[in-house]
């Protein structure tokens, strides 16, 4: 554990349901920006989309007044 | 007050509502899956929270809750084999599920949109009611045997496998770099039929549907609102519009459905018991609604702003209704 290994789909074919044999793939550059709270993956695919992380129960009126993460 | 069950991330329609909450003043706490289990205290057969009282809940709406992450860091530190591995998973995850499970029960009174038992997709259960109501849907067989899928095949022509209960995405993450691999819905080809064993594990098939367009409809308080999403020129998108082209997106449009459409569907979510979902549907070249399955709890800003619905503002309002009173 702890090593994070590339998913071989070709060992496990057989064990597997069907669907696994034509798994999509994607790949992004994930950079965190706006003190931790919105990440933007820009795809190699093409385009790029933002996604917005919250960690605890607040108010979105508070978020301008957070501290970094 | 209203109670937001949800999840730290990736819950964009939920922020959305908030910001509305917010705007209208409405009494809400947003409950985070994480939070709850990093500041639980239950004693006396009841569970307190520092920042609200469980008895002036009025309302729940039941978003996510937690994912793996939550106990990834204790299997990734551990060290075990795989089968050791698979029983900390499995009881971690039992240790919060049933804590969430007794927590669920304490607020089994209150007024629920996305009640807990609502949250899965249930695709077998929701085909056999579709179609129970006189709704077109595929058809499906689930198979180990590659004959059955070959005469399934020689029946349809054209066949798609998809998962049984929901997508698998699996990650690889190094640095700022996200590799993802997804179980999504595929074309059983013939190279790919060729590849197959003679016995496999179980699998799901269903007849492909011609499609003009599709349709995905997020339904809410007895009324439905449709999208269209002309997916099927795209070679990315014709099988599953899910396997998003974000060069050149998918055009779509909103749609209004036929009232008997609207009417079988409103039908199947008062057998099935569902309060709020997005449905898929496909119409077909030869004029026909066909149902695919129904999704009880989504990002709905991929409906809401292509049609400018404003669906955020609506489920806001919904939740502020429910807690004043209303149905």
């Amino acid at each position: 554990m702890g090593e994070n290994k590339k998913f071989d789909i070709s060992k496990i074919e057989s064990k597997v349901p069907v669907s696994y044999r034509r798994m999509s793939y994607d790949h992004f550059q994930f950079e965190r920006t706006l003190k931790n709270r919105v990440a933007t993956f820009r795809s190699y695919n093409g385009g790029k989309s933002k996604c917005f992380f919250f960690y605890k129960p607040i108010s979105r009126m508070n978020y301008e007044q957070e501290e970094d993460i | 007050m209203i109670l937001i069950l949800s999840k730290e991330d990736s819950e964009f329609s939920t922020e959305q509502v908030i910001d509305w909450l917010d705007y209208f003043g409405a009494a809400y706490y947003r409950l985070n899956g994480a939070s709850f289990y990093k500041d639980l205290h239950f004693e006396n057969n009841t569970f307190s929270f520092q920042d609200f009282d469980i008895d002036s809940v009025n309302v729940v709406w039941n978003r996510r809750w937690l994912d793996e992450s939550f106990v990834l860091d204790a299997i990734e530190y551990a060290d075990l084999d795989y089968r050791n591995v698979t029983e900390l998973y499995r009881n971690l995850t039992n240790e919060l599920k049933f804590s969430f499970k007794y927590f669920v029960r304490k607020l089994s009174k209150k007024k629920w949109l996305s009640g807990p038992n609502e949250l899965a997709v249930f695709k077998l259960l929701q085909l056999e009611k579709a179609s129970e109501v006189g709704l077109k849907t595929p058809e499906t067989i689930i198979t180990t045997n590659k004959k059955e899928l070959e005469k399934f095949i020689r029946k349809h022509k054209r066949v798609i496998s998809k998962p049984i209960s929901e997508p698998a995405t699996f990650l690889k993450e190094q640095d700022s770099l996200v590799e993802l691999f997804g179980v999504r819905t595929i074309e059983v080809e013939a190279n790919l039929l060729d590849e197959i064993e003679d016995n496999f594990f179980p699998s799901l098939f269903q007849q492909l549907v011609e499609k003009a367009f599709e349709i995905r409809t997020f339904y809410l308080d007895r009324e439905f609102y449709s999208m269209a999403i002309f997916s099927q020129l795209d070679p990315q998108t014709s099988i599953d519009f899910r396997n998003y082209n974000r060069v050149k997106p998918n055009r779509t449009e909103p749609v209004k459905l036929p009232k008997d459409i609207e009417h079988k569907l409103q039908v199947l979510i008062d057998n099935i018991g569902y309060t709020t979902g997005s449905i898929d549907l496909v119409y077909t070249e030869n004029k026909e609604f066909v149902f695919l399955e129904f999704n009880p709890v989504g990002q709905f800003g991929m409906t809401s702003y292509p049609c400018n619905y404003g669906l955020e503002k609506k489920v806001a309002k919904y939740l502020i209704k429910l807690d004043h009173g209303g149905k």
